[in-house]
């Protein structure tokens, strides 16, 4: 369907300007987290222009992503990576077997599995479903801040939820059965 | 029908246009047309053989119109209509269809482009009856110049015209002529002291006898037209009488603001009293009071010890502006350009951290004469024992200017050098691409790759201060690894940009500016140092960014250019002019602000539009503007441009 | 009264309950009526856009929808929902794609996009439409000899903000307008790290210390903030963050609103002051 790995990123919106890219590293420079990256933003960039897409879907480094969008303002080409990130993320997720990371893997999947259901979120349900989706025991790390946070009221156990959830699970799931482009 | 005799020539410009057109068929049915006597098609019709063809179609066939489907009439228009003159026809019975820029470059599509040219050639065809022989004119040219800045252009080309013998006004908005070179230590890649090769020239300038200097001074308003120009000057006053001042120095010493104000010159790094010597190779050497920050001027207190301080009685605070008028043939435009700004790129530092400046700042420091007397300095005094030069700021880059500013890899590579030279600190190059193309310039590269500096390929990303040291953060891309180098100094090689005033400039001129903001040339290659308007012409920075032996380079071809005019006596004006009709004209006044020439005026007694045909470029501008149509352009009447649109859709 | 739309956001009913009470309490005392957005849902922060971008669109679309039924702009406080509403208004501009698969979603769904309101952080309005002057004017206990650093974060002003993306100036000009003394900062508008909190706390911890540190040194008595998500991770993490790179000294962090209220003299219970982790106390006993 795509000529390379290129032109694939290049038809979603935000990773128009990829081939732009001169290499100067400034995106790396200004990531926060580049420096604990294998492939830093710059080499995702050069991976994807030299179509190595199962390198660049497998590395762990495109979750390492804040979307700080700092790369995104200071790119000096113009190159939207916070964007590109996304698409990458986009991606991955689709092809799950791909997802090694089970934190990164639980955790979004807590959180779209809430947004998807009722629409709105709970800090404190989010913990707990992560928790019990990815190892148990993680309740107990987070217990003590938990209890902080209900002992000054910041936490709720209520579900919240929109009131027209028929509404929102239903677009929801037509966006979902578009593929997510 | 009428009986005219057209012959048409369809150029293949090798496979340029008939690799995609094709040329034997439009030929062909081109041919069917009855007064179409002649139809040919040749591989380069542009070349002798192609214009001894059409000259001897004219001569044997009697041809009174020749239509040629070839390139832009920006290109061969002066050749063919010379081509026709050869033949003794007028030039202006020849009409071009461009089938090259307009159809073969822009389509693959042979079949379709095949069919438009044959269109645009049949709208020549038809189009070409309508026109008239016109004569160009020819008016008397004014043997002096005017120099518009006194950087190293603008002193390369006034020396130049000067020394022909013709007489130069040079301007210049500063107290003193140098330009930005004037502070620079070094200059690569041979390193000789831009004082000691620059100096001699603005001596010159001041000494040559056909070159009238004036210095804090602009140019207000420039009317005529190429050959025959009036400029209008404004003089600011200095409220110092030259002929008295000896530049000796004392009114500075006096002056009660004695280092308290920010010294330009010095960019910032050393105070300068309110009466002071720019610095002390200027030319003219005269002490300057600034208006802006003299208690005197400002606020008529003070105990005027400079008035006291001042032998020679030089002082005049009773001065005031002067205008000048000058009669020129040309114009050449030499206004240099701005240091890009720092503080606009915040990541770096600039403004916040005292040891992050910029290159101008670095290169004062440097000079002998300069703040710290060409010690390398910390804002403590001390001497840094690693410097980081970070390229690219402001430049290559999206959210500032997009173009590269030509001289900044080279200056690093320079400052490199002269860190080690002065006090042997590490040096970090942070850079995208190594740009030294010119001559010598690799080499010197070279010499300081060897000399130990550290070549980091990444552009700095932001400059922090981690426990009270500047870090540089950058990806070291050939290492594919985000890096942190501590440094105590960092310079930032920032943009050359176009003048912060290019936009009045080119207003008070008349000429255009490109879309990088400098102003823009005739052509970029062929003609690169006439700008669109005859007789005005461009030299150094205000161009484009230039190191400088370009803008000594460009200097020296404009001052050829106006001598090019001041030897021939005379130009020749294009007979394309528009002309209004003063029974349709109802003085309504909307085609003065149209026209970018500033060609029109209203004439206060029959309270008509005028157009002077000389300054006109027959835009049409005025012609499409003027609701009660009564403004004509010669050769691009209506009855030919609708004969043309006829022809197209025919 | 000016009425403005409200988009309180998933946090201000939860963990950012101090931030939805301080809001609440200073626009009441400025006479500006807050309308919540009726049935909003969440936004999708930076989860939904990293696995589905249609639905990253859909979400913050349809709060868009739901308020384009009423009058007044959208005022948001949460950082991470002002940048995923703006963002998504503007790829509706921009690409012709996502613009028609949001409509033709919403059409199966009896939704319609009838306009969109204008989307303005909460910082944003206060400064163009209250102004610094009136704030000033309502000022009744200045937060003087107060030292703060104004921490904007990230998606305040970036990609689509409203201040300068490297060295915002809103919050200092807000602050300095309250009395406070507001100190040079360079960490003002990185990262917290936002949910790689959660994920991979070894990357978000090592921000979020180096913006804590950096306050430190500065000499600041408080973190101002903007965002729920900046507080939670500044604050509640706070004390793990300093056992694992042996820090010593702990810096309250405050809501901007927080601040204001205090200063126009309402009381710090009304303003949530007492929810912080890191107490303020402390730090603001000068004051009150």
């Amino acid at each position: 369907m795509f000529k390379d790995f290129t032109s694939e990123i290049m038809s979603y919106p935000g990773g128009e300007k990829i081939t732009a890219c001169m290499q100067c590293g400034t995106c790396t420079g200004s990531c926060p987290t580049s420096h604990a990256m294998q492939y830093t933003p710059r080499r995702l960039i050069s991976l994807i222009r030299a179509n190595q897409r199962d390198t660049v879907l497998q590395s762990l480094d495109i979750w390492k992503c804040a979307s700080c969008y700092s790369c995104t303002t200071r790119c000096p080409r113009g190159i939207k990576f916070t964007d590109i990130m996304y698409i990458l993320k986009n991606l991955a997720w689709k092809e799950q077997s791909k997802m090694e990371n089970k934190n990164i893997a639980g955790f979004y999947n807590a959180f779209q599995g809430l947004i998807e259901k009722r629409g709105r979120m709970n800090e404190a349900e989010l913990i707990m479903k992560y928790s019990f989706q990815t190892n148990p025991v993680k309740l107990l790390e987070f217990a003590p801040l938990g209890m902080k946070m209900l002992l000054k009221g910041r936490a709720a156990f209520s579900a919240p939820s929109v009131r027209n959830q028929v509404q929102l699970q239903k677009i929801m799931k037509l966006a979902q059965e578009r593929g997510g482009e | 029908m009428s009986d005219h005799k057209i012959g048409v020539y369809v150029c293949h410009c090798g496979s340029n246009i008939n690799g995609v057109v094709n040329c034997a068929k439009v030929t062909e049915e081109i041919g069917k047309i009855g007064e179409v006597v002649v139809a040919k098609d040749y591989k380069y019709m542009c070349s002798d053989p192609g214009q001894e063809m059409i000259k001897n179609d004219i001569k044997e066939k009697g041809l009174d119109r020749v239509v040629i489907a070839a390139c832009s009439p920006r290109m061969h228009e002066p050749t063919f209509r010379r081509a026709l003159e050869g033949a003794g026809l007028n030039g202006y019975l020849l009409e071009m269809a461009n089938i090259r820029e307009h159809v073969s470059w822009v389509t693959k599509d042979k079949e379709e482009a095949t069919k438009k040219a044959l269109s645009l050639v049949k709208g020549a065809v038809k189009r070409v009856k309508l026109h008239e022989p016109i004569e160009e004119r020819e008016v008397p040219v004014t043997n002096t110049t005017l120099v518009l800045g006194g950087g190293i252009s603008g002193i390369q080309a006034a020396l130049q015209v000067a020394e022909a013998g013709h007489k130069v006004y040079l301007i210049e908005q500063k107290q003193y002529i140098g330009g930005n070179m004037a502070k620079f230590d070094k200059t690569f890649p041979t390193l000789d002291c831009a004082a000691c090769i620059l100096t001699p020239k603005m001596v010159d300038v001041g000494q040559s006898p056909n070159i009238e200097l004036y210095t804090s001074s602009e140019v207000i308003k420039v009317d005529g037209y190429v050959g025959n120009f009036t400029v209008t000057v404004r003089e600011k006053p200095r409220y110092i009488n030259h002929d008295k001042c000896t530049g000796c120095g004392d009114c500075a010493s006096a002056c009660i603001m004695k280092n308290r104000i920010p010294h330009e010159f010095d960019e910032g790094l050393s105070k300068r009293s309110a009466a002071y010597i720019p610095f002390p190779q200027a030319v003219p050497l005269k002490a300057v009071i600034d208006d802006g920050n003299c208690l005197f001027l400002t606020r008529k207190k003070c105990t005027l010890a400079c008035v006291k301080a001042c032998g020679a009685k030089a002082i005049n605070f009773n001065q005031h502006e002067t205008i000048h008028e000058f009669k020129v043939g040309s114009i050449i435009l030499a206004t240099g350009f701005d240091l890009f700004d720092a503080k606009r790129a915040p990541q770096y530092g600039y403004g916040r951290y005292a040891n992050v400046i910029n290159g101008l700042q670095f290169e004062r420091m440097t000079n002998a004469s300069g703040p710290t007397s060409g010690h390398i300095t910390l804002a403590d005094g001390t001497e840094p024992k690693s410097v980081a030069v970070i390229h690219c700021v402001g430049s290559r880059d999206e959210n500032y200017n997009k173009y590269c500013s030509r001289v900044c890899c080279m200056s690093s590579v320079k400052f490199a050098h002269l860190v080690k030279d002065h006090c042997d600190a590490e040096v970090y190059e942070f850079y995208i691409d190594m740009r030294t193309f010119g001559k010598g310039y690799e080499e010197f590269y070279n010499r300081v790759q060897e000399e130990g500096v550290h070549f980091v390929r990444g552009k700095g990303a932001e400059v922090a201060q981690i426990d009270g040291r500047l870090v540089v953060i950058a990806e070291d891309t050939l290492l594919g690894q985000y890096r942190e180098i501590p440094v105590d100094m960092v310079i930032l090689n920032t943009a050359l940009e176009p003048r912060v005033d290019a936009e009045k400039v080119a207003q008070t001129l008349g000429i255009s500016r490109s879309g990088d903001g400098f102003f823009m040339e005739s052509h970029i290659k062929l003609d690169p140092v006439t700008t669109t308007t005859d007789g005005i012409y461009l030299a150094g920075c205000c161009q484009s960014p230039k190191d400088i032996p370009d803008s000594v380079a460009q200097g020296s071809a404009a001052a050829a250019q106006s001598l090019a005019i001041i030897a021939t006596g005379k130009v020749k004006i294009s007979p394309i002019s528009a002309s209004i009709d003063s029974e349709q004209c109802a003085g309504c006044r909307i085609c003065i602000g149209l026209c970018t020439y500033r060609a029109i005026k209203l004439n206060e007694e029959t309270l008509r539009a005028e157009i002077n045909e000389a300054v006109c470029k027959g835009c049409g501008t005025c012609a499409a503007g003027c609701p009660s149509g009564a403004i004509r352009v010669s050769h691009f009447n209506d009855d030919q441009l609708l004969a043309q649109i006829e022809g197209v859709l025919a | 009264m000016v009425a403005y739309q409200y988009y309180p956001g998933c946090s201000l009913h939860a963990s950012a309950r101090d931030y939805d009470e301080s809001v609440r309490g200073v626009l009441g005392h400025l006479a500006i009526k807050l309308e919540e957005v009726p049935d909003w849902n969440c936004c999708g922060a930076t989860i939904t856009p990293s696995l589905n971008q249609l639905q990253s669109q859909i979400l913050p679309a349809r709060n868009l929808a739901l308020a384009a039924e009423n009058r007044g702009d959208l005022v948001v406080p949460c950082n991470a929902c002002y940048m995923s509403l703006k963002k998504v208004q503007h790829n509706m501009v921009k690409y012709k794609e996502i613009r028609e698969g949001v409509i033709d979603i919403f059409s199966q769904a009896g939704l319609s996009l009838t306009g969109m309101p204008e989307v303005r952080h909460l910082l944003e309005m206060i400064m163009e439409d209250v102004g610094l002057a009136k704030v000033k004017e309502m000022v009744t206990k200045p937060l003087k000899d107060l030292k703060i650093v104004s921490y904007s974060g990230c998606q305040l002003v970036r990609p689509l903000g409203f201040d300068d993306p490297e060295d915002p100036q809103a919050l200092d000009q807000l602050m300095e307008a309250l009395g406070a003394k507001v100190l040079p900062f360079s960490q003002k508008s990185h990262c917290c790290g936002s949910s790689l909190m959660t994920t991979q706390p070894e990357l978000a911890f090592k921000m979020v210390d180096s913006i804590l540190e950096e306050a430190k040194k500065v000499g600041a008595e408080m973190v101002v903030v903007t965002c729920p998500m900046c507080q939670l991770n500044l604050d509640a993490y706070q004390g793990q963050i300093n056992n694992k790179f042996n820090r010593t000294g702990q810096l309250p962090i405050i809501y901007f609103t927080q601040l204001m209220g205090l200063a126009m003299g309402l009381s710090k219970s009304q303003l949530g002051i007492q929810r912080g982790i890191v107490s303020s106390n402390k730090a603001l006993e000068k004051i009150v």
